[in-house]
This record gives C-alpha cells, sequence and structure tokens, in this order.
C-alpha cells in the first residue's frame, strides 16, 4: 500500500473531526494557497494531471482556468449526486473524511474567484449530509468558511443542497438546473456553466473526489502527486467493487493498478471459486470487459484503449453464473426509468430497448431483435442533449 | 457577412445567425418540431440534426450558430437517417390517427413522416393510450398525440408569463399538464398554443371536427380588431363537401409570422372576431335610397347630383377603413373642395398581459394622424350641404357619433358607405353598400407606422362595388393604383403590392 490521500479515516479513524484532521496537515493546503496568487494555484493543479473522478476524467486545472476572470458572482459546486449505479465511493469522503472536501471547496473558489459553494449531494444520503453538514459548522467556526478566511480577505460560503434522486443530475447541466429548484433536465451547450452557469453566472462543477484530491496537491506540491500512478493518470483512485467477489467495498489504490489485483487482492476473489465472465469497470455507463482483459491497468487512457472507460470507477464484477442477458434487461430498465424526458431519441428509444430486452430475456425473443437493438443504439448515440 | 457552404453551395450570409435561420432565409427545409422563431431555443426534438463538417456529432440545426467556413449538410445520408431516426421514435407511442385529426393537413410531423420517416412500424409492443382531455373553455389537449416539444410550456412561459403549464413526471412517462386551468381561461393569448403545437396535441374545441384544413383556402390579412396591425392567416370555406356543417366563408382565423415585426402571435379576442363576418342578417348589400332599395343607376344619379350641387361638403374617413378608400375620399374632398374630417377611435382597457394589443380599436387611425386630419368633434360649424361618411360604425367613440348623427341629419345630401345597415345608414338619403374586410385587398398602417396589405380572398359580394368606383367610374382600375398614388403623393415614397410585400414596410 502506497499511501492514502483520500481515505485519511483509515490513518485516523476519527480524522472527521477538525482537530483530528488538521493534526494530519489538514488546512496546510488552504494556508498555502491563500498565501499565492489565484492563478497559480490553477496553474499547479494544472501541473499535477489531476483527472475529474465523476466519469468523463476531463483535467481539472484546465477545466479552473475556463472560468472568466471578471468581476461577476461565480460558483463553485461539487457534484456529490454519485448516482452511477455501483458507485459508492464519494459518501464515505464525505462522511469520514469530509473537511478535505470542504478544504478542496475553499481552494477551489479562491483560485476561480467563485465565493459561493454548493455541495448538491444525493437525496438518498442523509447520513452522509448529516457528517457534511457538522463538518461545515466546524469549519465556519474555525474561519475556515465565512467571511475573510485565515485573515485572507477571501470570503467563501458553503451550502449543502440535497437532491432528490435523479439519475440525471449527475449530469452537470442537470444539476445546475436542480439546483436552481428546475426539473432536473441537462441543458444545451453551449453556453458552457462556465460562461453560464447556475442562476447564469458563470460555475464549475467538480466531482468530490476530484476536489478532495486538491489540498494535498497544493501542501505537497504536484510534483508529488505526478509520482503516483502513470503518466497523464496521476494519483490515486478509489475504486468501489461490488458483485460477485469475496471482499467487496471501496479501496483507495495508485491509479492504474490492474484489475486483477483489484479484485484478487483487495476484493479477496471471486465468491466460491468461480470463473469471471464480466466485469463492468467504470459505472454502468462503462463498456462491458470480458476476462482477458482482466490485466488491463485501471486508468483513463488504458480503458479507453481497450474500449470502456474509467468512469467513475465502480467496478462490477459478474461470475459465470450470471446471466448477462438479466443483467442487460436491469440495467436498461433503469436508463428507461432514469430517462428525464426532455429529448426524444432517449425519452423512446430506452424504454423501447428495455422491452426488447425483457421479451428476450424471457424467451419471447425475435430474429432480428439483435439487429434492431443495435441500431437503436445508433440512433440515441451522440444524437441527445447530454452525453448520458 | 461569412462565406458558408450548405450541401456543396456557397453562400454568402450574415453573422449572428444560427443554421436553422439561415436555411430558412434560403428555402432550404430542415424539419424541426420544438424550434419557433418567437420562442426560445430548447433543442428538444432533435430533428433539426444536420452534419457539420470537423464536427463529432450531427449538430442541431437550431442551436448551432454558423460561423465563418462551416460546411453544412441538411441532406446527407447521416441526416437522413438520423431524421428517420427520430420521426421512428416519436411514432413509437402516436396513434397515427390522422383521419380523425384537426391538424392533419397542417401538421409538421405529418408531413415531415411523409418526407423523411419511416413506413413500417418495427415495434411490437402495444402503444400507451391516454384520454383526451378538454383544459380550458377554448383548448383541448390529446396526449397521445404530443411529441413534448414544449412550445407551449415556453409561450405560456416566455411570453405570456403565466405558466399554465408544465411537464410532469419523467422519461417516457413524461407528459404536458395544464397547473392552472382557470388562468388559461383567463389568458387573453391562450389559443396561440393550439397554432404552436406542430401536432394535434392542442387544439381548439371550437374547431374540432369542423372542417378539414385542405378544403380551406389560406390567405394573409391584418386583423382589423386594433391598432397593433397583426397578421392574420384566415382560412376561407371555399370547397363544400356533403360532410361539412353549413358554415360561413370563414372558418378561422390563426396567426401568420412576421418576421419583421418579431411577432408570431395573436390575441384571442382577434382569433375569435372571425365569426362577426359570418354573420349576414343585417349586410347592405344594395343601394338605399331614403331606406328604400333603389338601383345602381339611381344611386348614381343621386350622387352625381350632389357632387354637382355646389353646396359646401365634409367628408368624414374612417379608421376602419384602408388606405385606399380613406385615399379615394381624400380625393373627393381635394377635388370638391370639401373639408375633411375623422372621427376618433373607440379605445379599449387592456387585458392582462397586453403584449402588443393596442387600446386603440382600429386598424388604421395611425393614417388619420399621419396626415393630421382634423377631428370630427373640433369641427366648428356643422352645417353642411354634403355630407359623405365612410363605414366606421363600431370602432368610434359616441361623441363622435353623435358628430356625425348630426352632420348627416342637416346635409341636403348625405351620403354612407356602410357594410351593415347602421344608424347611420338610416339617418343618410343615400346608402351605399360597402365591402367589408375580406373582401376587398387595401392597406392598413399600424400603431407603429408600418404599412401592410390585406387580402381581399372573398371577392365583392354581387351588388357591392369599391368607394373608388362610385366616385371615380373607370378613374382607378384597381385598389393598387390607389395606393400608388397615395404614396406619391402623400408619403413622397413609391409604394406598390409587391414592395409591401408579405410583412409590410415601415414608413
Amino acid at each position: 500500500m502506497s499511501e492514502y490521500v483520500l481515505f485519511k479515516h483509515l490513518i485516523d479513524p476519527e480524522v472527521r473531526e477538525l482537530a483530528h484532521y488538521v493534526k494530519l496537515g489538514g488546512y496546510e493546503g488552504l494556508k498555502k494557497a491563500l498565501g499565492m496568487e489565484p492563478v497559480e494555484v490553477v496553474e499547479e493543479v494544472k501541473k499535477s494531471n489531476l483527472r475529474g473522478r465523476g466519469g468523463a476524467g476531463f483535467p481539472c486545472g484546465l477545466k479552473w482556468s475556463f472560468m472568466p476572470k471578471d468581476d461577476r458572482q461565480k460558483y463553485f459546486v461539487c457534484n456529490a449526486d454519485e448516482g452511477e449505479p455501483g458507485t459508492f465511493k464519494d459518501r464515505y469522503i464525505m462522511s469520514d473524511n469530509p473537511h478535505q472536501l470542504i478544504e478542496g471547496m475553499v481552494i477551489g473558489g479562491f483560485a476561480m474567484g467563485a465565493t459561493i459553494g454548493y455541495v448538491y449531494i444525493r437525496g438518498e444520503f442523509q447520513f452522509v449530509a448529516d457528517q457534511l453538514q457538522k463538518a461545515v459548522d466546524e469549519a465556519y467556526e474555525a474561519g475556515y468558511l465565512g467571511k475573510n478566511i485565515l485573515g485572507s480577505g477571501f470570503d467563501f460560503d458553503l451550502y449543502l443542497h440535497m437532491g432528490a434522486g435523479a439519475y440525471i443530475c449527475g449530469e452537470e447541466t442537470g444539476l445546475i438546473q436542480s439546483l436552481e429548484g428546475h426539473t432536473g433536465q441537462p441543458r444545451l451547450k453551449p453556453p458552457f456553466p462556465a460562461q453560464v452557469g447556475v442562476f447564469g453566472k458563470p460555475t464549475t462543477v467538480n466531482n468530490v473526489e476530484t476536489i478532495a484530491c486538491v489540498p494535498d496537491i497544493i501542501r505537497k506540491g504536484a510534483n508529488w502527486f505526478l509520482t503516483i500512478g502513470p503518466e497523464r493518470n496521476n494519483g490515486t483512485k478509489i475504486y468501489a467493487v461490488s458483485g460477485h467477489v469475496n471482499n467487496p467495498g471501496v479501496f483507495e489504490l495508485p491509479m492504474g493498478t490492474s484489475l486483477r489485483e483489484i479484485i484478487f487482492e483487495h476484493a479477496g476473489g471471486i465468491l466460491d471459486g468461480k470463473k469471471v465472465k464480466a466485469i463492468i469497470p467504470g459505472g454502468s455507463s462503462a463498456p462491458v470487459l470480458g476476462p482477458e482483459h482482466l490485466d488491463v491497468a485501471m486508468d483513463f487512457d488504458s480503458l479507453k484503449e481497450v474500449g470502456s472507460m474509467l468512469g467513475s470507477g465502480a467496478i462490477i464484477v459478474m461470475h459465470e453464473d450470471t446471466c448477462i442477458v438479466e443483467v442487460f434487461a436491469r440495467l436498461a430498465e433503469f436508463y428507461a426509468h432514469e430517462s428525464c424526458g426532455q429529448c426524444t431519441p432517449c425519452r423512446e428509444g430506452t424504454p423501447w430497448m428495455a422491452k426488447i430486452i425483457r421479451n428476450i430475456e424471457n424467451g419471447d425473443g425475435r430474429e432480428g431483435d439483435i439487429e434492431l437493438l443495435y441500431d437503436i443504439c445508433e440512433k440515441i448515440i451522440g444524437r441527445t442533449i447530454c452525453p448520458l | 457577412m461569412m462565406n458558408i457552404k450548405i450541401d456543396n453551395k456557397e453562400h454568402s450570409v450574415e453573422e449572428g445567425q444560427t443554421i436553422l435561420e439561415v436555411c430558412r432565409n434560403l428555402d432550404i427545409e430542415i424539419p424541426h418540431f420544438c424550434y419557433h422563431p418567437g420562442l426560445s431555443i430548447a433543442g428538444n426534438c432533435r430533428m433539426c440534426l444536420v452534419e457539420v463538417k470537423g464536427m463529432p456529432k450531427l449538430m442541431t440545426a437550431c442551436s448551432t450558430m454558423v460561423q465563418d467556413k462551416m460546411e453544412i449538410f441538411t441532406d446527407s445520408d447521416v441526416v437522413k437517417e438520423a431524421r428517420k431516426g427520430v420521426l421512428e421514435f416519436i411514432l413509437l407511442d402516436h396513434p397515427v390517427d390522422c383521419p380523425i385529426c384537426d391538424k392533419s393537413g397542417e401538421c409538421d410531423l405529418q408531413n415531415y413522416n411523409f418526407d423523411y420517416g419511416i413506413d413500417q412500424r418495427r415495434s411490437i409492443f402495444p402503444k400507451e393510450r391516454h384520454k383526451v382531455e378538454k383544459i380550458s373553455e377554448k383548448i383541448y389537449k390529446n396526449d397521445n398525440r404530443c411529441v413534448l416539444c414544449t412550445r407551449c410550456i415556453r409561450f405560456l412561459d416566455e411570453v405570456t408569463k403565466t405558466h399554465e403549464f408544465t411537464t410532469i413526471e419523467r422519461g417516457s412517462h413524461t407528459h404536458i399538464t395544464c397547473v392552472d386551468p382557470e388562468g388559461l381561461d383567463q389568458n387573453p393569448f391562450a389559443s396561440n398554443i393550439a397554432d404552436l403545437c406542430p401536432v394535434g396535441a392542442l387544439g381548439l374545441n371550437e374547431f374540432r371536427f369542423k372542417k378539414r384544413v385542405w378544403l380551406t383556402e389560406h390567405v394573409r390579412a391584418v386583423c382589423p380588431g386594433c391598432e397593433a396591425g397583426c397578421n392574420l392567416t384566415v382560412d376561407l370555406h371555399t370547397k363544400q363537401t356533403p360532410l361539412d356543417p353549413n358554415v360561413g366563408p370563414v372558418v378561422r382565423f390563426t396567426s401568420a409570422d412576421n418576421y419583421s415585426m418579431q411577432r408570431f402571435f395573436i390575441c384571442d379576442e382577434g382569433r375569435y372576431s372571425y365569426s362577426g363576418y359570418n354573420e349576414t342578417e343585417r349586410r347592405l348589400l344594395h343601394p338605399e335610397l331614403d331606406g328604400e332599395e333603389t338601383t345602381n343607376g339611381k344611386a348614381k344619379a343621386f350622387l352625381k347630383e350632389a357632387l354637382s350641387s355646389e353646396l359646401t361638403g365634409a367628408v368624414v374617413l374612417s379608421p376602419l377603413a384602408s388606405v385606399e378608400e380613406n385615399y379615394a375620399a381624400i380625393l373627393l374632398a381635394e377635388q370638391m373642395g370639401y373639408d375633411l374630417y375623422r372621427p376618433s377611435p373607440f379605445r379599449k382597457d387592456l387585458p392582462e398581459p397586453a403584449l402588443f394589443i393596442e387600446k386603440i380599436k382600429a386598424p388604421n387611425h395611425r393614417m388619420m394622424k399621419l396626415l393630421e386630419v382634423p377631428k370630427v368633434t373640433d369641427m366648428e360649424s356643422s352645417d353642411y350641404g354634403v355630407v359623405l361618411v365612410l363605414n366606421s360604425i363600431g370602432s368610434i367613440r359616441d361623441n363622435s357619433l353623435v358628430k356625425i348623427l348630426s352632420l348627416l341629419k342637416r346635409a341636403k345630401y348625405s351620403i354612407t358607405f356602410e357594410v351593415e345597415r347602421s344608424e347611420f345608414s338610416e339617418n343618410s338619403k343615400l346608402a351605399l353598400p360597402a365591402p367589408m374586410f375580406l373582401e376587398e385587398d387595401g392597406c392598413f398602417i399600424n400603431s407603429s407606422k408600418r404599412i401592410q396589405r390585406s387580402t381581399g380572398g372573398l371577392g365583392y359580394p354581387e351588388g357591392v362595388r369599391p368607394l373608388w368606383e362610385w366616385l371615380f367610374g373607370n378613374r382607378f382600375t384597381n385598389s393598387e393604383s390607389l395606393l400608388t398614388q397615395f404614396s406619391n403623393e402623400k408619403l413622397g415614397i413609391e409604394l406598390s403590392y409587391e414592395k409591401i410585400g408579405k410583412e409590410g414596410v415601415e414608413l
């Protein structure tokens, strides 16, 4: 085991309390950042190759640099919707190491000139939200949030916002719509949130895990971050392993750890010693891998090479007894249920697919169904408002 | 200006437009449901997808701005296939009940499916069914046909800002619902959502099962309801079938887009005023001398006698009559040395929201103001030997009405030019039958000084002739020649019907 960047509660189980967090170097990054120029902070994050942990893997520093440098009100939003099936990583950061997220939010806010931050939390995460709120209250009291943070003259307010349980609100513009009080439906891009975001103002949305990486990057420097994980895919990654494994759970490991190592060393291998049949490597949106891909390095670029994606790093393992048709029927029903209903291809196409797959599963499949499914897919992919 | 290529043809276009707008101006059809020029861009129907060179995905023409050197393909195989896909998705749950749908014949979905769509259903699953709902006094909703383009929602959110509609539920269960039926009843613009609906999901109760649209003829007219000069598409009942109820000649008014004015909607008051043109009970169709029907010859003889009497004369123009008719009366006054007057138009308080509705309830009042014609109520003496009054009843204020009546009563030769039997015609010696709105081509000048042409699709009824023919015989061959002379002499510009075009000219 290298080191824990995000799961500091594995070093000190009480790290959710401010005093313990500070003992582990907490809020040092913030102090350092407040002594730098905002541009320097953005540059440091850029240099660290930190890529978005929410799914797309977009370089975080680059995203920050898109924020305009005028004096409009700006917002920094944390995407804590964690709705991708199989994903259960962000909740542990928020409940067990919440101050690291808060510190990351303040640093990000400072770097982009945003004075208001929102954490959009999945509606089902009431316990997590309570934990995070406690930490926010502590941080306000200690002067890490609020007016004139640490005497720097920089103000930052952080608000928690509970979602209402919609998958689509994990998409950043859907999230913004929901945050503003509208129905959670993605917006047309352009304009991008960096131009027109929350309440029409410049906004950056980052995933919890991404933001939580920032304090240590600033404290220890980008060069330290670059020593972890393969080139262009630096840092640690939280892998959430579920399915037919002996020891399902979340594991913080260096980016690029092989799938085999994660499943067999950390997650305890396959249930009942059976064979692997299929693996979804990055949440249910990621294309499925077979046992031949067990040695792939779990990072953005390597998974892209084999035709899948790292997504949120949620690994769903299925052993040889799994009925793949049933899996697909279940997933297709999920996507049909969660379609926001705004644009035609997804609204009409996903339920149709779900019905066809369910028919096949029930033994009522017809010749040509597979070709039809492929054809429907083609007519949906890339022709909708949002990329989901 | 920028140079772009559409379907391999070069075009020079202005900056700041979307692909769809550019194509519309070039008469290249981009099928669309959710886009509407009077509403914000939603981009949800995905029907307008086009290929743009260098872009990995198809782009929505409604939301993509044109850029210099852009190469756009509106007719490539990928685009055709995408349109087919969208139409197939929409038709999965659509009843295809065109034979009993009132939108049939002017339905975007119907037209697009003929042009770009599928001819065979691939889904084997039953369609979802919803009940047809009468959501307000004026409007019904049929969810089965809805394509969720949200035009109606955006209209009520953005234009009238009254928010009666919203979508509820999610995914394929999404549907549009009315959260404020009373508000919709009171909304003075509510019926526009039936025009806006690209399919047959929203319709007017009044028009339901009344007429197949392909059995009507459409003419473009200017609404005479107020000074705003909104453009109308007038549907005329031209082809009778045994199944048609025997309705009057005017079937309905819908709004006609006017891009120059950026106006795409009409108020409900204007929309439902069409039925007034089907009432013929009081219609004056023959000249009347002293209240008795008379021949054209006798009427002409009376007119000649009046004009050669060398008595003093007054001509009262009308804010209801067209530029051409008023100008004919002006010419007479100038020729004979008669005094010119105008009545004061009727005013009405504005509804909420008012948008573009004007207080002055007459379409051509601005012409009188432009020519600085004195008010009839400011007249010092009311003793004239010859008085000619143009049809204006119903659009003028009471004090003007009283004044005109006294003029008529005192004159030796009192002549009115009237559409219906009225207080004016009853109090004049000679009443000449006037063509009504929709029977004669004519122009109107609206409150923002835009001169627009209204088409007379119905034509003159037997016995009814235009005023210029009564006054000047064969001197003018058509109403356009009066317009040209009017614009030359009174406005100092040269206008023709062609120049005024569909959308009018700002003066």
